[in-house]
């Protein structure tokens, strides 16, 4: 046993496990040539392809992953070595997170000598703001078209994301990904200086530090193609291969008087529809904080419930008032299309008719002064009962607003509606309804977005040295903000829905909203999120929070916002567990009006142990599909048909390559070595009985 | 088979078969035709049924070649343009590959 | 392009392997049979060595690193040990099987000499010990990236390769020397084949030195070449006589045509 080859140890306690681990030197996990080889990149995060009806965007790597040599570029002028001068192409460059823009990003789409990018994550927010969404997001499935309000068709009026580059709606053909970790960015600058930086003047010298990024997409050209190609593979194919997956979760909603959730709602009910979105996107995947566009406004939302449903008269309220948390709506309103949809073919409880009017939360945080724009739909306010309706919900906004620390104001005729799942509504019929921002023209969130739209975004601060259990309970300036937000729009919903009595006892609490936004936004994984689950999907509490719509269903955050809004809206019933779980066999539960959670409870202060108890609540799921999908029109135009490819394996890695000139000086080595011995062995055994005399000595044993 | 312990009557008869099984879009039959009765047909010495194998044996030589040709066309057309066919490529394609249009 | 590395360094260090057993094994069923049952021995000798190293490390305590190498290199040792051991029990086995061929034979004696079967020994276990060295190598040879990043040398891979050949011709200069030993009895011989194996296994340890290791491993591989080739029945006159050998041989072809029958009608 030489000490050349590397041995590993596998730890098995068994003797005879011995045996296999021994005859299975060399192929057990951890093999040592293999670390001396490669350092791993364990925290990255891929870009990865996404496609539509027409187009596909993201990027792509070839099946075997690309490799090049590693560049640093810290500077615009360090590019030039990649682009131009280098002598080593193709190049894999580390990008620092400031330079990754949309000039760069064309200058380096257009090159061959390009094989991949790694951007390193900024420290700081770039300060001129920075957002890889589209200028006009949502563009062409809202409800200005060139027949409805053209003049505010395509963002003509108000371009709503200035700072926009579009990139995350290009397409790449190399990989790139992004480095969280500072260590390893540290890890691959070192590596960069020791071995590619230029010495004396002369080039870098082999072996070279490189980089090797897989990230191979399965689905190609758009929607229709890769789901025609998955579609014939399901039929025909013994072993099929699906290659995308529409993206596809559940909204979640509730109602403040309980529903049959199975049957339908009487006509003449009138239903006052509050509504937020709670998914956000960025350029990479399952990165998505989403801060200012999607959990400001549906925390708020939540704080909201919970005020309304502590008011004491909410029973004889005369309308009802549904909460509803529309997911996938940054993909072109998947959620609220889908609920639209369902209410138009009668398989919601609710109609379109039901409708009294709409209330939608959007993008709070960011407040100039205190004050929240009211946006509304100038083109159906031109009908005179729509436009009185809509002054009624105006008005009675505007009320509510007194005496709070927030100042409501309306954005005026002169303004279209802002992108917000009202637009999907109003597609269908016009229900007057208002938006509320905290931006009358262009969004005051200079990162939408973006792996930028962070807590520090809405400007989420918390003092030193705090434990995670004090720094959830900690209420910041933000909360506090939001709950006045939240305590104006309840406020509001109680005189929407008929309420008669004095408002100034509904207030949201600051206290739940700075935990919910702790949840959300810094650590789900806290004592509150713990104790409000069921415990069989305890597992999902252990990453940080992203909200990303995704494939698999239901994500982190809907699974969080059911049953935070059960927690808050919901009552404590004094059920066993099998009741709980099984409400149908006891005769009083009225399962279809409820729904029954078992859930984990806390931790008793000296013990490990839960205290589980039964939540009843009006909180339901809905199905969040574009109806695309359920109608097999996978080039609509009218309704979202975004989808999400499918991958093998995603991972990085770097290492040192050596010059093509060694690998084949080697290669030729070795030929001519396996030459020379098969001719000097071809000769020797020819001659093999001249060469080997057998010495003549009689008494010897010829052997 | 050893075609040496056959009679020439047999020989023929054989030839036949196979030179008429080849029209049922068995274009193999006739590349086995060819091979293995090309001796037989164009290098042996004369014998009485030569003419009529050395017949079915050209013949099928000529079959295999049209297939052989139409068949490889159909491979190159299809390798270097399914790409552009939308969805009568994917209909078509038994495999597809993954990644590339 | 990591696949011409491999490739390269797999003929680098199994070329001569392939060549010998192209040309002097594989064309005799006997000696097949030879040569499969050696790697066998060897591997039994692995497996055993293997396990007293597992467990004097399991024993051990991991966080001591001196101790760690000063284990590796007692269970280097005990390997050579043992894989010594288990060619005299192969010797053993061969010199029965030898005797049984003897009498089961038409002219009493066996097919294959005991010299044959000490070469095709020593090619066996040089063969099975060269995979073991080297196969994971290649193994990861293949991918893109070479060996350095750590700080180890980035021709880790050539070396292996070279070292690997080494050992494979080593392994059968010793099983001729140490058949031929056992045979004649001089023990001597014997000790000097495991002293050159302990040496050559301990200058492995001087990696990533190479000059310390590999040319000294060279060096021992040749002179382990010459003695094997003097024991084997090999001189400088033989060596001559081949090389003049060619001469000799075509004027013999002739006078041997000159002595053809004509050809009759």
């Amino acid at each position: 046993m030489e000490a050349a080859a590397g041995r590993c140890r596998v730890p098995l306690p068994a003797w005879w496990g011995v045996l296999f681990a021994v005859l299975a030197a060399g192929s057990c996990q951890g093999n040592s040539v293999e670390r001396k080889i490669y350092i791993p990149l364990n925290k990255t995060a891929p870009c990865v392809r996404l496609l539509n009806a027409t187009h596909q965007i993201g990027c792509q790597s070839s099946i075997s992953g690309d490799t090049g040599v590693i560049h640093v570029v810290e500077k615009e002028e360090d590019l030039n070595w990649v682009l131009a001068d280098g002598p080593h192409p193709p190049y894999m460059i580390l990008l620092d997170g400031n330079l990754f823009n949309r000039r760069v990003m064309q200058q380096l789409k257009g090159t061959s000598r390009v094989s991949g990018l790694a951007v390193a994550v900024a420290q700081l927010s770039p300060p001129q703001g920075f957002s890889p969404g589209l200028k006009c997001p949502n563009d062409g499935f809202g409800v200005y078209s060139k027949d409805y309000g053209p003049q505010f068709a395509h963002c003509n009026k108000t371009v709503w994301n200035p700072v926009g580059s579009g990139l995350s709606y290009e397409d790449f053909d190399f990989p790139i990904f992004l480095l969280e970790d500072a260590n390893e960015t540290q890890v691959i600058k070192q590596c960069y200086q020791d071995h590619n930086v230029p010495r004396d003047g002369s080039g870098p010298e082999y072996p070279l530090c490189a980089m090797q990024l897989f990230s191979h997409m399965h689905a190609v050209t758009s929607t229709v193609t890769c789901m025609r190609r998955s579609s014939l593979q399901s039929t025909f194919s013994i072993n099929p291969e699906v290659v995308c997956d529409p993206l596809l979760d559940y909204n979640v909603w509730s109602t403040l008087h309980p529903i049959n959730s199975s049957g339908k709602v009487d006509p003449e009910k009138e239903v006052i529809i509050v509504a937020t979105r709670i998914d956000s996107h960025s350029f990479f995947w399952n990165i998505a904080p989403g801060a200012e566009s999607a959990v400001s406004s549906f925390v708020t939302h939540l704080a909201a419930a919970e005020a309304l449903h502590k008011v004491s008269d909410v029973h004889l309220l005369q309308r009802n008032i549904m909460f509803t948390f529309f997911q996938g709506e940054t993909f072109d309103y998947i959620g609220s299309s889908r609920m639209v949809y369902d209410m138009e073919k009668d398989k919601f409880p609710l109609r379109l008719d039901n409708i009294y009017s709409f209330v939608e939360l959007n993008q709070v945080a960011l407040r100039n002064d205190s004050i929240l724009w009211m946006h509304t739909d100038p083109v159906s306010r031109m009908n005179k009962t729509v436009e009185a309706q809509v002054r009624n919900l105006l008005d009675i906004l505007s009320d509510s607003s007194m005496g709070a620390r927030v100042t409501l104001q309306e954005a005026g005729y002169s303004q279209p509606l802002p992108p917000s799942s009202f637009q999907r509504f109003l597609r269908a019929r016009h229900i007057p309804g208002v938006v509320l921002t905290d931006h009358r023209t262009a969004f005051q969130n200079r990162y939408y977005q973006s792996m930028y739209d962070t807590p520090e975004n809405i400007g989420m601060q918390y003092p030193e040295g705090l434990s995670p259990e004090e720094t959830l309970e900690y209420v910041t300036d933000t909360a506090k903000s939001l709950a006045e937000v939240a305590t104006v729009v309840a406020r509001a919903l109680y005189r929407l829905a008929g309420g008669a009595n004095n408002t100034s006892a509904i207030q949201a609490d600051p206290k739940t909203v700075t935990r919910m936004l702790y949840g959300f936004l810094i650590k789900m994984n806290n004592s509150w999120f713990q104790s409000i689950i069921k415990p069989d999907i305890k597992g999902i509490l252990g990453d940080v929070p992203q909200h990303y719509v995704a494939v698999s269903s239901p994500v982190n955050t809907t699974y969080l916002v059911q049953y935070v809004l059960a927690n808050l809206t919901g009552t404590v019933v004094n059920l066993t567990k099998e009741e709980c779980l099984n409400p149908e066999k006891t005769p009083s539960s009225e399962k279809e009006m409820y729904e029954y959670a078992w859930v984990q409870g806390s931790l008793d202060p000296n013990s490990t142990s839960r205290v589980p108890y039964c939540v009843r609540s009006t909180v339901h799921l809905s199905k969040a599909l574009s109806p695309a999908f359920e109608l097999r029109q996978w080039g609509s135009t009218e309704y979202s048909t975004w989808t999400e490819s499918r991958w093998k394996e995603i991972r990085a890695r770097i290492f040192l390559v050596a010059s093509k000139e060694l690998e084949i000086i080697t290669l030729v080595v070795g030929i001519a070595i396996l030459v020379f011995s098969l001719l000097a062995t071809y000769f020797i055994n020819a001659k093999a009985d001249v060469l080997f005399s057998i010495p003549r000595d009689p008494g010897a044993v010829a052997y | 088979m050893n075609l040496e312990r056959v009679s020439n009557e047999d020989k023929l008869e054989l030839c036949r078969k196979y030179y008429l099984g080849g029209f049922a879009l068995l274009p193999f039959l006739w590349l086995v035709n060819v091979l293995w009765f090309f001796r037989e047909a164009f290098v042996a010495p004369p014998y009485g049924e030569q003419p009529l194998l050395r017949r079915y044996v050209r013949r099928s030589a000529l079959g295999v070649g049209l297939w052989g040709v139409g068949l490889g066309a159909w491979v190159g057309v299809f390798q270097s343009r399914r790409a552009t066919w939308g969805a009568l490529g994917d209909y078509l394609a038994f495999t597809l590959p993954l990644g590339t249009p | 392009m990591g696949a011409a590395v491999c490739f390269g360094c797999a003929g680098i260090a199994f070329g001569p392997a392939f060549a010998l057993v192209l040309f002097t094994v594989v064309a005799e069923p006997l000696r097949v049979i030879v040569l499969v049952a050696g790697a066998f021995f060897w591997l039994v000798s692995l497996l055993l060595a293997s396990l007293i190293w597992f467990v004097s490390v399991r024993l051990s305590d991991r966080e001591d690193a001196k101790l760690q190498y000063g284990l590796l290199i007692f269970g280097a040792a005990v390997s050579v040990l043992l894989q010594e051991a288990f060619r005299f029990a192969y010797f053993k086995l061969l010199k029965k099987a030898d005797e049984g061929l003897a009498t089961i034979s038409e002219d009493g004696r066996s097919p294959i000499s005991l010299r044959q079967m000490a070469y095709v020994s020593g090619l066996s276990f040089g063969i099975i010990s060269g995979v073991f060295s080297v196969i994971n190598i290649l193994a990861d040879s293949i991918g893109p990236g070479i060996v350095g990043i750590q700080g180890d040398s980035p021709y880790y891979f050539i070396t292996s390769a070279f070292l690997t050949m080494a050992l494979v011709l080593l392994h059968t200069f010793w099983g001729v020397i140490f058949f031929d030993a056992c045979e004649r009895r001089r023990y001597w011989r014997l000790g000097l084949v495991v002293a050159s194996h302990l040496l050559t296994s301990g200058l492995t340890f001087l990696n990533p030195w190479y000059e310390a290791s590999l040319v000294p491993i060279f060096i021992i591989t040749l002179c382990t070449g010459l003695w094997a080739f003097f024991t084997a029945g090999g001189s400088f006159r033989n060596i001559l006589k081949c090389l003049s050998c060619k001469q000799e041989d075509d004027s013999r072809v002739m006078m041997y045509s000159a002595l053809q029958v004509p050809f009759e009608d």
